[in-house]
């Protein structure tokens, strides 16, 4: 077998959502794919379709979803077109994902102690471990993202815990699969800055030891600048600019990913930052052309007729605009 | 310890809502118009027995002392006599009550069973023949009242297709069987005579079905919309994410919550059974509590009227009691509230 330098491609992907009979397009061709043993970094403001593309990934979007077009390549092989066992076997040992809100990941009815066991059993399955060593396995995952009495977690109930202990219960479960991608959707929405950051480095860890690849979702240019090595930046449920996160963050192309940036409150400044104009578009009916068109400070008849194609700009830094067309 | 300790509150509290519901029972059947000595000793008794069985009786002290010497009698097991039987009410209950159990047992226990099973297919096949196929089912049986099953069964099966024991009541006249619970079939199995017990079952087959149809399908409806509720939440969509088969799922991760809706109207379904039973015992000529007691109202029978309503709130509230205990068992949530 041919050896991939990725191991998960997203390409084209459109997914659409029906909500009271009206049709959301939420994502507009995606494409963007995630190297083996590399962190991926997904930037967006909220309801930009970051979850929706994890969930597709996973390929378990809830049932108004439908895949309109595009398909999610796991060393190769189509995702979205696997059969049964193909497919459960992938969720198993292939991609993983912590969810994104921790009050409503966790069965309220079940003993964490069981949800870990259910979990651990498919996900290792072929090592045919004894329930102690799964027990042991979910004990070391919860010591690791700081819960110090792993034993009292494990005989709790979800509702006896706090926000921010069913999180990372949530990321130990996940972790402690062990499998080969990690979907993180805002892994730190309900941390505190210290536990996140150690849970960011663990992540790290794990990505620069080989183990790991991962996709990273947030809307903190922080955590995105700190864990990874690419970036994508999506806006309204189109990608407009990829590359190195270096080079991203160094020299954003895109008026949107300078709006971003430009969002960030600086230490040494005063005042609040700037922040962007208007809201992500309907999507219901979004804009024909660029979809950030109406926001955009620089937009022309042009981008709100006609929709950018991606414009290699170097190192593998691409961006969607017609502004980037000038001044080559 | 924390179950027990709950229970124990439980009971207290529907101790307190029994008494509540003597009061308001007692007070209704004295305001009712009507000499309750007349009505006990007939039109052909002189004025002198009448006040004779008022001061016997105590009806012609003040209300708050009837009701006290109404409720230690009461307590003793003594409701007095019946004005219709001639009776006195305490026996009447003991030879109709277990007629009624009986077949509330039936009517409530085993369909549940088979709720459950319709409320899962119907959720796991959602929009496929099978759900229609139940939900059609469904809305038929919850819109037909009891006793259109109950006529309806004695026309299929008693007449067109003779399965059915057409005389009614609990058991063949050529049968005798043991008195050990008062439930025919068991006690036939007691006493060793199992084609005593199937003619018994025979018996109890059909009312028991036209008791439980309605409901039966009341409570799948339910399981089914609470599965299908559940089946998109993010727990479900987190396990299915992490590659469990999706019979283990349902099984494991989406029945448990969703049944726990479910609990609590079976709870008040089978209570509510007591009461309801009267029209499919009529029908079938099942001698009932249920029956009892609405003649009892019919004929203003004061005391059997006080003590079937007595009864029936208590299975009320020990059926709720019993709800509370399952829900408690199933959801650790409802633990820890009541504990604090």
């Amino acid at each position: 077998m041919e050896e991939r330098a990725n191991i998960l491609e997203v390409k084209d992907l459109s997914v659409s959502y029906t909500v009271a009979n009206v049709k959301t397009h939420v994502l507009e061709k995606v494409s963007f794919s995630v190297e083996k043993g590399k962190s991926v970094g997904i930037v967006g403001e909220s309801g930009c379709g970051k979850t929706t593309t994890m969930r597709t990934i996973l390929n378990v979007l809830p049932s108004n979803g439908t895949i309109e077009s595009g398909e999610i390549l796991y060393n190769g092989e189509n995702v979205l077109e696997m059969p049964k066992n193909k497919l459960q076997e992938y969720r198993q040992r292939g991609a993983g994902m912590i969810f994104q809100d921790p009050s409503s990941a966790l069965n309220p009815v079940i003993s964490i102690r069981n949800q870990f066991l259910e979990a651990l059993k498919y996900a290792h399955k072929d090592k045919k471990l004894t329930k102690a060593q799964l027990l042991e396995k979910a004990a070391d995952a919860l010591t690791a993202v700081s819960l110090a009495d792993p034993d009292r977690i494990l005989n709790s109930y979800p509702f006896q815990l706090s926000g921010g202990m069913r999180q990372r219960v949530c990321i130990a479960m996940t972790l402690a699969a062990e499998r080969n991608i990690l979907l993180a959707d805002e892994p730190g929405t309900a941390l505190d800055v210290t536990i996140q950051d150690q849970i960011l480095r663990l992540i790290k860890e794990l990505v620069d030891k080989g183990e790991l690849s991962v996709i990273m979702v947030t809307h903190s240019l922080g955590v995105i600048r700190q864990v990874t090595t690419k970036v994508n930046i999506m806006y309204a449920g189109t990608i407009v600019e990829g590359g190195d996160t270096g080079e991203v963050f160094e020299n954003p192309l895109h008026p949107y990913t300078q709006a971003l940036m430009d969002c960030l409150p600086k230490l040494t400044g005063n005042g609040i930052a700037k922040g962007i104009p208007g809201r992500i578009p309907d999507y219901s009916n979004p804009p024909k052309g660029c979809r950030f068109a109406p926001r955009c400070p620089y937009a022309t008849e042009r981008c709100a007729n006609e929709t950018p194609q991606r414009l290699e700009k170097g190192n593998g830094h691409w961006v969607a605009c017609f502004k980037a067309e000038e001044g080559k | 310890m924390s179950l027990l300790k709950s229970i124990l509150k439980r009971l207290l509290s529907s101790v307190v809502v029994l008494l509540g519901l003597t009061v308001i029972i007692f007070i209704l059947m004295r305001m009712v118009p009507g000499d309750p000595a007349r009505l006990a000793l007939g039109a052909n008794v002189t004025e002198e027995v009448l006040e004779n069985y008022r001061e016997v009786n105590h009806l012609n002290d003040p209300l708050p002392m009837q009701y006290i010497y109404w409720l230690t009698d009461a307590l003793r097991g003594d409701f007095g006599m019946s004005a219709v039987t001639k009776r006195a009410v305490i026996q009447d209950i003991m030879d109709f009550a277990p007629a009624t159990i009986e077949l509330v047992i039936w009517a409530g226990f085993p369909p549940i069973l088979a709720a459950l099973f319709l409320g899962v297919t119907s959720a796991q096949h959602k929009n496929k023949w099978q759900d229609y196929l139940s939900r059609f089912l469904g809305y038929i049986f919850v819109a037909t009242p009891t006793f259109v099953f109950a006529v309806l069964f004695v026309l299929i099966f008693g007449y067109w297709l003779p399965v059915m024991p057409t005389i009614g009541g609990r058991l063949s006249p050529s049968f005798t069987i043991p008195d050990i619970t008062g439930l025919y079939m068991v006690d036939a199995l007691l006493g060793g005579q199992p084609a005593a017990a199937w003619d018994a079952f025979l018996h109890l087959l059909f009312p028991a079905l036209a008791l439980a149809l309605g409901k039966t399908m009341q409570e799948a409806r339910i399981t089914r919309s609470s599965m299908l509720q559940n089946a998109d939440k993010d727990y479900i969509t987190m396990v299915t994410s992490q590659g469990v088969p999706q019979s283990v799922v349902n099984r494991r991760f989406l029945l448990k919550p969703s049944v726990i809706p479910t609990v609590t109207v079976i709870g008040m379904d089978i209570a509510a059974m007591f009461g309801n039973a009267f029209l499919v015992e009529r029908i079938f000529n099942w001698p009932g509590l249920s029956s009892y007691g609405m003649t009892a109202i019919l004929n203003k029978d004061t005391n059997a009227v006080c003590a079937v309503v007595l009864i029936i709130g208590l299975a009320f509230a020990l059926t709720s009691i019993a709800v509370d205990i399952v829900a408690m068992i199933l959801d650790p949530r409802m633990r820890q509230k009541r504990t604090r």
